[in-house]
């Protein structure tokens, strides 16, 4: 076992090219999005948080002071736009931690366990699948007015487990069928043991791959939430700044503020299907062989 | 084998009922739970609405019909029942507000339509291309219109359509102003000058429907070319090939019938999410469906016509995944089982 670990660790070392791109970019992103936008509140705006309204006049073109000029409500644009990206890429990382945790922890009761476990879990899974989650999602963000990160990375991932979850009961349910899983328990092994030093190290890839979905997933269904309108004005995040400037009419006044917000939304879902795809490509060989890429 | 069907058939249809009755149950207690209890701050909401065009007499009139129909001032069970009793004996959902004395049904009615024609041809039209590509560069594999269509393809299906949506406003619709923006015909056309009428519908869908193509487009290309290539690796085909068949007859009778199938099930699926599918996309077009009547009501936060919008949605797709399990035995001979 050993032996293998040893082998999938050369293999994360020298992580395929995809992977690596993706991650250069997310972390260059994660990067521009907070140690930056730091440096820029502190120097261009003197300390003043960006999002503030009436920062400024309303509408200004670009100048010195404000790169990227002011919104319909007078803040600047370009900390605005740095801010948003930072409270997605966060909300999609503390919801997509969420989701792998709720999902792990589920997945391995229903296959390990079994039983009653099994069927309750595997109904509401197939339940939550089945039913359309996301209108239900924005009709919940629309009430409840004051919510902040984790709230809302919260109910993102209320919605987003069910995939990840059943991913993962599959796989435990296969793995746990492994001769050295009966060892384990024949030599005395409880069930904890058993599960984090036996299984959940064989599991690893199959987690880090339903992470970094849920991750794209959280992303996804947020930002095409505040794009129709929904969610707090107090947590800009990039769908709620890109659905302001369409109702500013910066589409055609303009053009390059949109095309820039656009471009960071691409960038961010770029980089983790990078990932995503690396990933499964390194942990799921039969892929490439079926996919012949 | 008969009785095994009928046992199938009806284990089934039970199912159906329970989870569509779930669903809406879990989504009527799970509104009266979130702080701000969206019952109270709408009847709120429409007592201070009255007046733009009616007068405060019939406004208090009305909300005093819902109040007693849905026995609002009661328990919240007994308005569950009432709920109920008047969802499915009258199809009654209550006044809505976005349109203020009309029932919420009559708003979704009407909208209804558009979303259905929207949706159920992009829908069919992505599936059919889509499928057709795809078995098509399975069957050319390894070449390089394989690879470029691939690649492609992956590339395509990791975009966000609702970017793209975005992105082809600024294009088509402000830069070029070859397709015009909102809603699902032009105002100055009217239903008699018949042929103006349907070009003013097409080229007001075209943008969204394209759209909604690209969302689906690129995974049935993906999905279909990994089918075609494992059905490419079956004996009888090494089998029909042998006998000298035409190629074209082995593409078509072969393997593209025989790649289909789960297809099958996958274009079922996707109907039943033409529901909830289109709200992004029909909100940044404006386009008069079901899903900006959607947005709209949570802007307002009309809570009958969401509440009728997300029973819509269950419902549909409910149905649909209910309607491939009837349909599958009868197509599918493993399922049958014998």
């Amino acid at each position: 076992m050993l032996a293998s670990l040893k082998s999938k660790i050369k293999r994360i070392k020298r992580l395929n090219f995809k992977v690596r791109i993706g991650l250069i970019m997310f972390l260059s992103l994660l990067v521009i999005a907070t140690i930056f936008s730091y440096i820029d509140t502190q120097i261009r705006l003197k300390g003043v948080d960006p999002t503030t309204p009436w920062i400024a006049e309303r509408f200004l073109p670009p100048s010195p002071q404000h790169p990227l000029g002011t919104s319909q409500n007078g803040a600047d644009v370009l900390g605005s736009m740095l801010v948003a990206l930072r409270n997605t890429l966060i909300i999609g990382i503390i919801s997509g931690t969420i989701t792998t945790v709720i999902a792990t922890f589920l997945g391995f009761l229903s296959a390990y366990k079994g039983g009653v476990y099994d069927y309750i879990i595997r109904n509401v899974t197939d339940f939550m699948l089945v039913v359309p989650s996301w209108p239900i999602l924005a009709v919940m963000a629309a009430y409840i007015r004051k919510i902040d990160v984790i709230g809302i990375s919260l109910i993102l991932s209320i919605f987003n487990w069910s995939w990840a979850a059943r991913t993962i009961r599959s796989q435990v349910l296969s793995l746990k069928e492994k001769p050295y899983v009966d060892l384990a328990r024949v030599s005395g092994l409880g069930d904890m043991e058993i599960v984090f030093k036996e299984l959940m190290v064989n599991l690893l890839p199959y987690i880090v791959v339903s992470y970094a979905n849920s991750i794209t997933n959280a992303i996804l269904a947020e930002t095409g939430l505040r794009l129709i309108g929904v969610g707090p004005a107090e947590l800009p995040t990039l769908g709620f700044l890109l659905q302001m400037y369409l109702v500013a009419g910066f589409l055609t006044t303009r053009v390059y503020v949109a095309a820039l917000i656009v471009a960071l939304i691409a960038m961010t879902f770029l980089s983790l299907n990078f990932i995503n795809m690396g990933l499964e490509e390194i942990y799921n060989p039969r892929l490439k062989k079926i996919t012949g890429m | 084998m008969n009785r095994r069907i009928y046992i199938y058939l009806v284990k089934r249809l039970i199912s159906y009922i329970v989870v569509v009755f779930a669903a809406i149950s879990i989504a009527f207690f799970l509104f009266r739970l979130v702080p701000g209890d969206p019952i109270k701050s709408y009847l709120y909401q429409m007592q201070t609405l009255q007046g733009f065009h009616l007068e405060e007499q019939t406004t208090q009139q009305i909300i005093q019909y819902y109040i007693e129909k849905f026995s609002l001032n009661r328990d919240p069970f007994t308005q569950y029942i009432s709920f109920l009793r008047e969802l499915i004996l009258h199809h009654n959902l209550g006044p809505s507000f976005l349109a203020f004395p009309k029932p919420a049904q009559e708003l979704i009615m009407e909208k209804l339509p558009w979303t259905i024609g929207l949706l159920s041809i992009s829908t069919l039209m992505s599936w059919i291309i889509g499928n057709f590509l795809g078995a098509l560069i399975g069957w050319k594999r390894d070449t390089k219109i394989d690879r470029t269509i691939f690649i492609l393809a992956l590339g395509f299906s990791q975009i966000p359509f609702y970017i793209l949506g975005v992105v082809f406003i600024l294009v088509f619709c402000l830069m070029l102003r070859i397709f015009p923006l909102g809603g699902a015909f032009s105002p100055n056309v009217s239903p008699e000058q018949i042929w103006n009428y349907i070009i003013s519908i097409i080229s007001h869908a075209t943008l969204p429907s394209i759209t909604l193509m690209f969302a689906s487009f690129w995974g049935w290309v993906i999905s279909m070319r990994s089918l075609t290539i494992n059905v490419l690796g079956e004996d009888y085909l090494l089998f029909a090939e042998a006998k000298g068949l035409k190629k074209i007859r082995l593409f078509t009778r072969y393997v593209f019938r025989n790649a289909l199938l789960p297809q099958v099930t996958g274009l079922g699926l996707s109907m039943g999410f033409i529901m909830s599918g289109s709200v992004i996309v029909e909100t940044l077009f404006m386009y008069p469906g079901i899903g900006t009547l959607f947005s709209m009501a949570l802007g307002r936060l009309d809570y009958n016509v969401l509440m009728g919008c997300i029973i819509l949605m269950v419902f549909s797709v409910a149905t649909s995944v209910l309607i491939i399990d009837l349909l599958l035995p009868f197509v599918d001979p493993r399922v049958r089982g014998d």
